[in-house]
């Protein structure tokens, strides 16, 4: 959730770094979202198809195990030569008097490559009912951290897939409605460092735009699938969120709705794809406002009737 | 300064003067006729004139490519006057800018956005042209024939068609020794009129109104899936046809590379309701572009009673004569005549061959 001045990198070469770097006791905590994990999804087994990012999202899960695992994990890359990345004001660890709200978060570089970086989340503690972002603290032997979690991050460790090399990813479906959810609307907020060259996109769209990348991937190897995703939106949001699992249901999609009604957000997110996700097959814009109208169709107007 | 703007902020108190307005333009022949129409506004008025085109099928760099083209052309005195403007979701773009649009107001744009819609036939709706009747009652005989039904009287065949006695007549005469008749007066094809059949599918795109959509989406819905998402919908005036119905009558039918989908309409009011096309893939697009290859085509059934088949899980299929044509308009030479000569035995097996 970094910087993004991205290169190109096989989703498949960097998960089977992360795998080899971790203690193998953490593997089964461990799960991988975002670009890589869709990558590594959808064409993990190609070793031409490449993602265009820099950041690898690693999500702790569950959250009890976030803190021990992160303390495991971090301490083992390090010893092993990976590097903090020095950024702005987070140039050195914390210490045990630094607030939680200012904790560097673990963003390392593997050794001699700045290419990408790994960077540790956590799913939020189910004890609580989450709004915001929240850090939680983990005390290295190199310093204090911090890990994020934020309140959609639960719906990735929902029935995430096992990669062959012991490691998750999260199902592309899910981390779809983490963002339709994430997103209710456009939001102001621009992406720190911008993107493939623009220093004005906004988040939402980056991560709205990435849910329409999903499912143009996910319709690529069954033109149907889209029909399938209510039914285990539904049985994740009732898990996830047994009190309000309704009305998340029947506002998701609001955000993909303003961003395909607005030209100028919907142009944001075809940059962001073209340069992103689909950087190998570059759809047009107007092949990204069908595949929204498909995902509203099939998709989210079922899940909006079922809340 | 005029280049895009939010379509949101419409004045309905503000209008457009002098513009000529185009909704949901589906092909470059009607963009050129478009702005000849425009042009000669133009030169009505001496001064500025508008095109309009609200949400066009025609890609923007096209636009963009015949109005220059166009302009290239003209006076620079009469191109400057020329004015086009492209309304797309939510946003307003003008083409081949000058200092005349600088002067046009974006509230009294958009108010043309939404006056389409308000005043102006559903563009999901299509308004068809006089049937030919006569070519529903040669289909409705034949039919018969071969689905073993009949001898009509003329009122049954008035009845199915939506026609008078006269038509119905002028219909028989044209078939001349083919059609056999009662001591009742009642009548019936003789045999498969070969000669008819082959003059009715020459003639075809003019007695068939047919629509036809391609893929714009880069990823084309397969029709299997297609037809499962028009059975969801449970709609009774639409059917199954070409090369998917005739397979429900003749399923040793060859499907081999036929990824086109052919369905019927029925629409006996002469306004055929389309809107059921972004409800199956909102991916297809309707083009008049003969030369781009259809993933869909909506043949649209003019006769009072449809003939729909229907199957036991609740799929619609037109009849066999329709799926029939669909295979010729196709050019499915094959399967047009293998499913063709099963119908010949059909039909001679039900109603003879005298």
């Amino acid at each position: 959730m970094g910087t993004n001045n991205q290169s190109s990198i096989s989703p498949r070469d960097v998960l089977a770094e992360i795998a080899k770097a971790i203690p193998q006791d953490c593997h089964e905590h461990l799960i991988v979202i975002g670009s890589l994990a869709v990558g590594y999804h959808y064409f993990g087994g190609q070793a031409e198809m490449a993602v265009r990012t820099k950041d690898a999202d690693c999500v702790l899960s569950p959250f009890t195990q976030a803190v021990p695992s992160g303390v495991e994990i971090t301490n083992r890359l390090l010893e092993s030569k990976w590097t903090v990345i020095i950024e702005g004001e987070w140039s050195a660890p914390g210490t045990a008097a630094t607030p939680d709200s200012e904790l560097p978060a673990v963003r390392l570089n593997p050794p001699g490559n700045l290419e990408w970086f790994l960077e540790l989340l956590t799913v939020p503690d189910k004890a609580r009912d989450q709004k915001g972002q929240q850090w939680t603290r983990l005390e290295t032997e190199h310093g204090h951290f911090g890990i994020c979690s934020f309140r959609f991050l639960s719906l990735t460790n929902y029935e995430p897939i096992k990669t062959e090399l012991g490691i998750y990813v999260a199902r592309p479906e899910m981390m779809a409605l983490a963002a339709l959810l994430e997103h209710p609307e456009i939001g102001e907020q621009r992406m720190s460092g911008g993107f493939a060259g623009r220093a004005d996109v906004k988040r939402s769209n980056k991560d709205l735009g990435r849910v329409l990348a999903i499912s143009r991937l996910a319709t690529k190897t069954d033109e149907d699938i889209l029909e399938t995703w209510p039914a285990i939106w539904e049985a994740a949001l009732r898990d996830r969120f047994p009190d309000s699992w309704t009305e998340l249901a029947t506002r998701a999609g609001d955000g993909l709705r303003a961003l395909m009604g607005n030209e100028a957000d919907l142009e944001e997110a075809h940059h962001t794809i073209v340069n992103g996700l689909l950087v190998s097959q570059p759809p047009s814009r107007e092949m990204l406002r069908i595949i929204g109208r498909r995902l509203l169709q099939d998709a989210i107007d079922p899940l909006n009737k079922i809340g | 300064m005029l280049g895009c703007g939010n379509i949101m902020n419409w004045n309905p108190n503000e209008t457009v003067d002098r513009a000529l307005v185009k909704p949901r333009l589906a092909s470059t022949r009607d963009l050129r006729n478009a702005l000849l129409q425009t042009l000669h506004f133009v030169m009505e008025e001496r001064g500025p004139y508008q095109l309009i085109l609200v949400e066009p099928r025609v890609r923007f760099d096209l636009i963009e490519h015949e109005v220059s083209r166009l302009k290239e052309a003209l006076r620079p005195e009469v191109a400057k006057y020329l004015l086009v403007f492209v309304g797309q979701g939510e946003r307003w773009e003008a083409v081949a800018q000058n200092e005349h649009i600088e002067n046009v107001s974006m509230a009294a744009l958009n108010h043309f956005y939404h006056r389409p819609k308000d005043t102006a036939p559903s563009p999901a709706t299509i308004k068809l042209g006089r049937p030919d009747l006569q070519s529903e009652v040669f289909r409705v005989l034949l039919n018969g024939w071969v689905h073993g039904r009949g001898p009509y009287a003329s009122v049954e065949l008035e009845q199915m068609v939506g026609c008078s006695y006269r038509t119905v007549a002028a219909a028989l005469k044209s078939l001349g020794p083919l059609v056999g008749r009662l001591t009742d007066r009642r009548v019936y094809l003789k045999r498969f009129p070969e000669r008819a059949w082959a003059s009715f599918t020459a003639a075809a795109s003019q007695s068939r109104s047919s629509l036809y959509f391609v893929d714009r989406s880069g990823q084309p819905r397969s029709a299997e899936s297609l037809i499962r998402r028009l059975e969801k919908q449970g709609l009774k005036d639409v059917g199954v046809g070409g090369v998917f119905g005739a397979k429900t009558y003749y399923p040793a039918l060859d499907l081999v590379g036929s990824p086109r989908l052919d369905l019927c309409v029925h629409a006996p009011d002469g306004h055929a309701d389309v809107s059921f096309v972004e409800r199956l893939d909102p991916g297809l697009v309707r083009t008049e572009d003969e030369h781009e290859p259809a993933r869909l085509v909506l043949h649209v059934l003019r006769r009072k009673e449809s003939l729909f088949d229907r199957d036991e899980d609740g799929g619609t299929f037109a009849d066999p004569i329709e799926c029939l044509a669909d295979l010729t308009e196709a050019r499915l030479m094959q399967q047009a005549e293998a499913f063709g000569a099963f119908l010949q035995r059909r039909g001679k097996e039900l109603s003879g061959n005298k």
